[in-house]
């Protein structure tokens, strides 16, 4: 395991804990407004200063990793949830139900990037859960297209006939005959994903149309610091900094497992 | 033979546009909340907003608003900004070329760029140079393109005052913007063009090529690289999609009149007349620039075959 492996299991690992466990580490209240003591440089009594309403830097930094995880995980199960299911039927049944499902996700896949993200928050509106399922839908299509893709190679296969001989129901089949074939590839595909999310979750924040302005999440943090960055760079630069690193670490232990597990998707690694 | 080719890819527009049209309208459909109380303002008697309800159509049933407002699309009409009270085709016309300036202005550099950095990666695999394109990537491609634009409008609009941070006009104004837009892509088209040259190298033509005593500028432009270069293309197409959320990032960041703001903008005030023909656009301009990468495909390696 190369090096940077290492370090980036190392980085999510101590991101799941502060996600997990930050609230037992007895920092400063990451809601905690105290204006006499808005704006300060990092300090022995503030390790990353203090924002524009005097909340501790540190405090939100921790806190948010909380909020980025719960996006990143949360909009990726929306996306397995709904897009897993539709991929499979349209493998297994092929013929019109496959033309169909098909060009409903060619047509999903269709809008650029963050635009049916927006599309969604739009409808929505803001607000943490709306969120989730924003960039969830954003994710439905790519889940949806690569096991739709691994059904269609499996169900030619002796064990599926075999399973639909000894009298298994056609869901029966695909819940415990397919799926569990097809959860590897799906496992890779979610772990970049994840990252994704994250991304996507932090961009729609920034812009103001992610989380209310009052939730500690990275991008919503950095967009509340944009105005000072001026005179207090390190309003930006912690969540700046935290976001980027994150992204590093996930998307190289990302690549590595795609490397690992599944020989096939190599070359589409460039 | 190409010409036919085009002329299908353009027939298939159609029902792209149709479906896109439809999904559009369906997804503003499901806003929360009254229109036409937002239009009208929540002090209005009950005899006004059923006036206003029948100015707008929004009386009839569900398929026939979708056929009058199908209609109003094809004579360009996409109804009325509900901040401004301009057309839409308006607020969108007056910032369309702004975005497109800053888009083609981001894909040049990052297909010049990226090509030109994978070419010297590519030369001299495991030197420094192929070790700093490869640092440069890892940045690109890690570091959200939100963070990026503000990196560079504090060091290069702020600690060292070099170019313009916010507006548009001069070309000073487009460097940054397109600087942080094209970054991601930049990214992929170096470790591509890099991956791809490399392995070119290796076929026997080019050693072929090099046996008989042609030049290595030859060689790399003329033998390699034509061969080498169908890949980042095809991934320039795929890029744009990714630019394009770049590009609504960063219109906001730097302050850029293109559509990306404007959607913005529209989204936070509700204005759904103008979110509606936004996506529009931007999933329209999505598919014509996917056509594009294709006959461009199809141009450069006649091997493809056009069905």
């Amino acid at each position: 395991m190369p090096i940077s492996v290492k370090m980036s299991l190392v980085i999510i690992v101590i991101l799941g804990f502060l996600a997990l466990f930050g609230p037992m580490l007895h920092l400063p209240d990451p809601y905690g407004q105290n204006i006499a003591n808005a704006l300060q440089l990092p300090s022995s009594k503030n390790w990353l200063g203090t924002d524009q309403l005097g909340r501790d830097l540190l405090s939100r930094i921790v806190a948010g990793s909380r909020f980025s995880l719960l996006i990143g995980f949360g909009a990726v199960s929306v996306g397995l949830f709904l897009g897993v299911p539709f991929g499979m039927l349209a493998g297994f049944y092929g013929r019109w139900v496959d033309t169909v499902f098909a060009r409903v996700i060619d047509i999903l896949l269709s809008f650029p990037g963050i635009i049916l993200a927006l599309a969604v928050v739009a409808v929505t509106g803001p607000g943490i859960g709306n969120l989730i399922v924003a960039v969830g839908l954003r994710t439905l299509p790519v889940f949806a297209r690569v096991s739709r893709a691994e059904t269609l190679s499996l169900r030619q296969r002796d064990f599926v006939d075999a399973a639909r001989a000894l009298g298994c129901r056609p869901y029966e089949i695909m819940y415990w005959h397919i799926l569990p074939n097809i959860a590897g590839p799906l496992m890779i595909v979610a772990s970049l994903q994840t990252a994704t999310a994250i991304l996507i979750g932090a961009t729609l924040s920034f812009l103001g149309v992610g989380v209310s302005p009052e939730v500690p999440e990275w991008g919503a943090i950095l967009n509340a610091g944009r105005p000072y960055m001026m005179g207090y760079p390190h309003l930006v630069i912690v969540p700046g900094c935290t976001l980027m690193i994150a992204m590093m670490a996930l998307n190289i232990v990302g690549d590595y497992l795609r490397d690992r597990l599944d020989p096939r998707f190599t070359m589409a690694k460039f | 033979m190409i010409l036919r080719y085009i002329g299908r890819r353009l027939l298939y527009l159609i029902p792209t546009f149709f479906i896109l049209s439809f999904i559009v309208f369906t997804l503003v459909r499901l806003i929360p909340g009254d229109p036409v109380m937002a239009i009208a303002g929540p002090d209005s008697t009950p005899e006004v907003l059923q006036e206003m309800r029948e100015a707008l159509g929004l009386d009839r049933p569900v398929a026939n608003q979708y056929l009058v407002y199908l209609k109003g699309l094809f004579k360009g009409d996409l109804g009325t900004s509900l901040r401004t009270h301009q057309p839409v085709w308006i607020e969108i016309g007056l910032r369309f070329s702004s975005t497109v300036e800053l888009a083609a202005a981001g894909m040049m550099v990052s297909l010049f760029v990226g090509i030109t950095l994978g070419v010297l990666a590519a030369l001299r695999p495991g030197n420094w140079l192929d070790a700093f394109t490869r640092l440069i990537s890892l940045f690109g491609v890690s570091s959200p393109t939100f963070w990026t634009g503000l990196l560079f409008v504090l060091a290069f609009g702020y600690y060292w005052r070099l170019f313009p941070i916010a507006g548009s006009g001069t070309i000073w104004h487009l460097v940054l913007p397109a600087a942080t837009v094209s970054l991601t892509s930049l990214a992929f088209i170096t470790r591509l063009t890099r991956a791809s040259l490399i392995e070119v190298f290796s076929q026997d033509y080019v050693q072929t090529a090099r046996a008989k005593g042609a030049s290595p500028v030859r060689v790399i432009i003329h033998h390699s690289l034509q061969n080498a270069l169908i890949a980042p293309l095809t991934v320039a197409g795929l890029e744009f999609g990714r630019l394009v959320s770049g590009v609504i990032v960063i219109e906001t960041i730097f302050a850029w009149p293109g559509i990306g703001k404007l959607l913005i903008e529209a989204i936070q005030f509700r204005d759904w007349p103008v979110i509606q023909g936004l996506i529009l656009t931007f999933a329209l301009l999505f598919a014509v620039v996917n056509l594009i990468v294709d006959i461009l495909y199809a141009v450069i390696d006649p091997r493809i075959r056009l069905d």
